[in-house]
């Protein structure tokens, strides 16, 4: 949005010299620029190595819990893919054989292979 | 030229060169800041120092959508407020309030001149605050925006003081030159 001071004209050379000779000029003559720079880059070394520090600790951190808890998540599932099948099928037979023995299917079958035996020899004559 | 933000985003990782480059490019107008504060160059770059340093510990919170210069300016205002107050306890003989005139060769013959008195009158009426604002904008060539930060203000208010500021010192200028008969 346009202010409506925007369009103030700027103040002419003599004016200005006049207000920086009022106000002064900011002595920055003796500034010596690339030695404040330096000054202040060695000063903040440490608070930035601390930031390095810092990122390079968490994911340290992050790394050694994640490693060990990656790889024992890959050897359960190994061995639980490794054992499935069997323990299906081992399960299955039991659960036949529990139902097998209670619904007493297991003397029935041991009865029609008397059964068999018995018209076996009557057919063939008493061998 | 890399952008504030990817310069702030880098030192946030602690990167070295990132941090030198924001010093390079803030240190000349955190230092024109102090120093209007301050009038000492030693106690200027001695803030301008602890504000880089005072900025690196704050740039968790800072908003990286926002211009990081007028949010360092801001710091670098505070933090030459804080020395002067301290300035002021130790000094046995309090500062000045009104407009020093600089001291040098091209200054000490303004000061002489009847233009510079004028000029002088004019910005003494004004707040400390207006001051400064006259002194960034026009001298120091701080933009609207740094200025507005770093002294708690809308921008706004930094151009009608800088609208207010110039008018008076026209105003003032113009008198002398059409005189008191005119």
């Amino acid at each position: 949005m346009r202010d409506v001071h925007d369009d103030t004209e700027p103040l002419d050379r003599g004016t200005l010299d006049a207000l920086a000779g009022a106000a002064g000029r900011v002595e920055d003559a003796g500034v010596r620029w690339e030695a404040l720079a330096a000054r202040i880059t060695a000063a903040a070394e440490l608070p930035l190595a601390r930031r390095r520090g810092g990122w390079q600790r968490t994911a340290a951190r992050w790394s050694g819990r994640m490693l060990p808890l990656a790889a024992a998540a890959g050897l359960l599932l190994a061995v639980g893919i490794a054992l499935a099948p069997a323990r299906e099928t081992g399960l299955v037979l039991e659960e036949v054989m529990a139902v097998a023995a209670s619904d007493g299917l297991g003397a029935d079958y041991v009865g029609l292979e008397a059964q068999d035996a018995f018209l076996s020899t009557m057919l063939n004559g008493g061998e | 030229m890399v952008d504030d933000a990817e310069l702030v985003e880098r030192v946030r990782r602690g990167d070295r060169e990132a941090f030198g480059g924001l010093v390079q490019r803030y240190q000349r107008r955190a230092f024109a800041v102090a120093w209007r504060f301050l009038r000492q160059r030693e106690d200027a770059e001695d803030v301008v120092q602890e504000s880089f340093l005072a900025a690196l510990d704050k740039l968790d919170s800072f908003d990286a959508t926002r211009p990081f210069g007028p949010w360092f300016l801001r710091i670098v205002a505070n933090r030459s407020m804080s020395q002067l107050d301290r300035a002021r306890v130790r000094a046995t003989d309090p500062l000045h309030e009104e407009i020093a005139p600089a001291s040098g060769g091209v200054e000490a013959d303004f000061d002489r001149g009847e233009t510079a008195a004028l000029v002088r009158d004019a910005l003494a009426e004004l707040s400390e605050r207006q001051r400064l604002v006259m002194q960034w904008h026009e001298l120091d060539g701080l933009a609207t925006a740094e200025i507005a930060e770093a002294l708690g203000i809308t921008e706004s208010t930094v151009r009608w003081t800088v609208h207010a500021g110039r008018k008076a010192l026209r105003e003032r200028l113009l008198a002398r030159q059409e005189g008191p008969d005119a």
